[in-house]
């Protein structure tokens, strides 16, 4: 995604968020009866981010949870790279004690390509069609 | 997932062992919620008098236009038009029931992951009933996740016991979970799959652009 394909969807409206991919785990997550031995399982993906929602430095922790197809948590191969910037698009998000949590929505985590440097970006772009210039 | 979802699923597999039948008892009236309640109570007292043996779960349904709704399943075929007899005396409108495949069953738990409405607080939105079936309960759920591996290994090591300073052990596991994460650390465990107890203070810290751990 590019910078101003970003800024397009933040025009949108869209609850996403940017930040650095630290890193992910894939777990079996669920619930056991403790009586029956039954058992619920699902496969669920949480990433961790780096990003400045609240403060200049926030650690987000962002739940995706997989089909129910996928049973074999071990074969879930996360794609993302290390210390690259995406964009999350979000669910939902909750602020507890100064952390932030959120749940992914269905469209895949987008890598920014980052070529353009920021102050550029704010020159070089046209405007959203029928928008209003976000820069002062 | 809520562990009361994940309980009523649970319930369904433990109850569905043959065919199960759901029932939806509505009114033909809108109605207080309270009221309901009663009426429901009372058809439930007719059903089990009529057929003693009768095991099942109902669920409560408010929904957007008719009010409340009664979703019941039971995993004995009953006599449809007694039943109605029942209803109609316990003051119920409407009684539809069609047959349902055991892995059909949990598809009445999506009314229990609706956000619940005001009126329904300290209710129990669905309910076990009839003699001879233990039904899955939500006290006896255990959640397996992440968080719940990282907070046992802690409860261990700091021999957390009782209540006491709650969010100050939320902090220490989230604080754990996101270095579990970004290390790759197996879950429970530090550096080197090494039990929290032996690892140093230095360890279970973030690194230099990092905040330090909650203790």
């Amino acid at each position: 995604m590019t910078l101003f394909e970003l800024l397009n969807e933040t025009y949108r409206g869209r609850l996403l968020l940017v930040g650095e991919y630290r890193g992910s785990k894939v777990e079996k997550a669920g619930y056991v009866d403790k009586k029956s031995g039954e058992a619920i399982h699902y496969v669920r993906v949480i990433h961790l981010i780096e990003s400045a929602c609240i403060g200049s430095f926030d650690s987000v922790l962002l739940y995706q949870r997989l089909s129910v197809a996928v049973e074999d948590f071990e074969k879930v191969i996360v794609p993302y790279l290390k210390g690259r910037r995406y964009v999350f698009f979000l669910a939902g998000f909750k602020v507890d004690r100064g952390l932030v949590s959120g749940s992914l929505a269905e469209r895949l985590p987008e890598l920014i390509e980052e070529n353009e440097t920021v102050a550029g970006v704010g020159l070089a772009l046209p405007l959203p069609s029928g928008g209003a210039s976000l820069i002062p | 997932m809520t562990k009361s979802k994940a309980a009523f699923i649970i319930a369904t597999r433990i109850l569905g062992k043959q065919q199960l039948y759901m029932w939806t008892f509505t009114f033909k009236d809108l109605l207080r919620i309270k009221d309901t309640r009663k009426h429901w109570n009372h058809l439930l007292t007719l059903l089990l008098r009529t057929w003693p043996e009768l095991q099942g779960l109902r669920v409560f349904e408010l929904h957007k236009e008719h009010g409340l709704h009664v979703h019941l399943l039971t995993n004995r075929r009953i006599d449809v038009n007694k039943a109605r007899e029942l209803a109609i005396q316990a003051g119920w409108g409407r009684v539809h029931v069609a047959r349902m495949p055991k892995e059909h069953a949990g598809y009445l738990g999506k009314y229990l992951s609706k956000e619940r409405p005001e009126c329904f607080k300290r209710w129990r939105l669905w309910a076990a009933f009839g003699k001879g079936w233990e039904p899955a309960k939500v006290k006896d759920m255990v959640k397996e996740t992440l968080f719940g591996e990282i907070y046992r290994a802690c409860q261990d090591w700091m021999e957390w016991k009782g209540r006491g300073k709650f969010y100050q052990r939320m902090d220490t596991v989230r604080h754990l979970m996101i270095l579990t994460i970004q290390n790759g650390w197996k879950p429970g465990y530090g550096p080197g799959d090494k039990p929290y107890w032996m690892c140093s203070r230095e360890e279970l810290v973030f690194g230099p652009c990092g905040s330090e751990a909650p203790y």
